[in-house]
């Protein structure tokens, strides 16, 4: 089971807020009351927001703040294929009004994930190709009178075997005259898990989760500037996989089971016994991150390292670059690279082994053949076009995106396969109607 | 621990310059974001492929395999 895809859609150049907070603080609370109440979406560190690029970290525009509301509205549909059988198609629909001159902004957004999966893990069962869809629906906002910034959300996932409720807030604080943006989150989760085609009143599980993050970003210099932060995720419940058999060795075998070993080697060595996966019932991750934005007179450096570490035993580091290139007025052009190497959880054993007793067969108390808990690297290359369809700054703005990934992952130390090659692809609009 | 984070913070801010209102346009570009680049259906593929991540503080899902 595995957290989502957070949804943040950049919209078009966004303005800095001057705002008036007789007008709006009314406003501004039953839109926050109202998310609190309703919610979904990605409650991004306010400071993280995607405006925080300019009032996130104490910017200023050099335009003046548009004047009056407007409407944006976004769609994206992205494609995953690999060489390990699987491949999701996702579409994706964004909506929302924003006034920067009052401080506040509430949107709603909408995915789709069809997924087509014949992995090497389906067929190591005899399973044939398994198609699922998962339906996300979120809604989120931000209201600000000053230097305190509010945002809130809420999402809601919902797939045959899976549901999850999420819900959080995210307060910002500017101080020292725009040069620091203090910013904290908190959202709460709770996952109800299932097997497909069974009732949740007749099997399921729960997952709660509790995720903090707290941070801030410095303005460096009229060019640069630093964020620094870091995120805590307090998981309770059995994440267990319902699906999930590990295959179970005699000790002397191992030495016979290599890396990447075949599925018709494995279930020839393998013995009868192919209990279910069982992880430990709690989880708490910790991670801190660091990122660096400079913007020269034409183009933007992004350089992130995040290191990451959890009770599972897993450590792991995300380094990040991006360079961002105004090619024209319309035209920007964003090559980035990305690599992530992790350790595995205490528990990973390529080749679980029984031990046999007195009492009879002695299987693992913890068990996982899930792959992304064993040690793996992961390099990503990719870059992402933007076309805008009008000046930047206009009553309407309209731009196109298109986005293509390469995704290579070799796997250390796991069955069935060494290494995955993936291919990401998206082609997006965005629109904005004041 | 409170006072390495504060040794930190005033080391930040120690190497911060004063920058004016006026001369805050490059900051306030719109690539100077502090959002991901990777859109919706990216992250989730990232969310899937690699246990070390959490702090997405969005609604999870079932992991897409079997």
């Amino acid at each position: 089971m595995r957290r989502a895809a957070a949804a943040a859609t950049e919209p078009l150049g966004a303005g800095v807020r001057s705002p008036r907070p007789s007008r709006a603080f009314g406003r501004g609370l039953a839109a926050l009351a109202a998310f609190a109440l309703a919610a979904a979406g990605r409650p991004a560190l306010a400071g993280e927001s995607d405006r925080a690029g300019a009032a996130g970290t104490g910017g200023a525009s050099p335009a003046a703040p548009p004047a009056g509301a407007t409407l944006e509205g976004s769609a994206e549909l992205s494609t995953y294929a690999d060489t390990d059988n699987v491949t999701v198609i996702t579409p994706t629909a964004r909506a929302g009004m924003r006034d920067d001159a009052e401080g506040w902004r509430l949107g709603a957004r909408y995915l789709v994930d069809v997924v087509s999966a014949a992995s090497v893990d389906i067929v190591s069962t005899a399973s044939s190709r398994w198609r699922e869809v998962r339906h996300v629906a979120g809604v989120d906002g931000e209201y600000g009178p000053g230097d305190l910034r509010g945002a809130a959300s809420a999402s809601v996932s919902v797939e045959p075997d899976y549901l999850s409720l999420s819900g959080g807030l995210s307060p910002s604080w500017k101080i020292d005259d725009d040069h620091v943006t203090l910013a904290v989150a908190y959202a709460l989760g709770h996952d109800t898990i299932g097997r497909a085609d069974t009732p949740f009143s007749v099997f399921h599980r729960t997952l709660v989760r509790h995720q903090m993050a707290a941070g801030a970003s410095f303005v460096l210099s009229p060019s640069s500037i630093l964020w620094l932060g870091g995120d805590a995720v307090l998981e309770r419940g059995d994440q267990s996989k319902p699906y999930r058999y590990v295959p179970m060795f005699d000790a002397a075998t191992t030495e016979r089971v290599p890396r990447g070993a075949h599925v018709a080697l494995v279930n020839a060595l393998r013995r009868d016994e192919r209990p279910l996966e069982q992880l430990p019932t709690a989880r708490d991750r910790y991670a801190v991150t660091g990122r660096w934005l400079h913007r020269s007179s034409w183009a933007t450096l992004r350089l992130e390292e995040r290191l990451y570490t959890d009770t599972w035993g897993q450590l792991a580091t995300t380094t990040e670059g991006r360079y961002a290139m105004d090619l024209s007025e319309r035209l920007t052009l964003a090559p980035d690279v990305r690599l992530h190497v992790q350790s595995a959880a205490g528990f990973w054993r390529r080749v679980p082994t029984v031990s046999e007793t007195a009492a009879g067969v002695v299987i693992p108390t913890l068990r996982t053949g899930d792959r992304e808990l064993g040690p793996l690297a992961t390099v990503t290359v990719g870059a992402d076009v933007r076309l805008a369809l009008g000046p930047r700054v206009a009553a309407t703005r309209m731009a196109l995106v298109f986005r293509l990934v390469g995704i290579h992952t070799s796997f250390l130390d796991a069955l069935f396969i060494t290494s995955r090659s993936a291919v990401f692809s998206a082609v997006g609009f965005e629109g904005a109607f004041q | 621990m409170t006072m390495r984070v504060a040794i930190a913070l005033v080391l930040v801010c120690a190497g911060c310059t004063r920058v004016a209102p006026h001369q805050r346009s490059r900051l306030a570009h719109p690539s100077m974001t502090q959002t991901s680049s990777a859109g919706p259906g990216e992250q989730h593929v990232r969310a899937v492929q690699e246990g070390a991540v959490g702090g997405s503080l969005d609604a999870t899902s079932g992991c897409g395999c079997n």
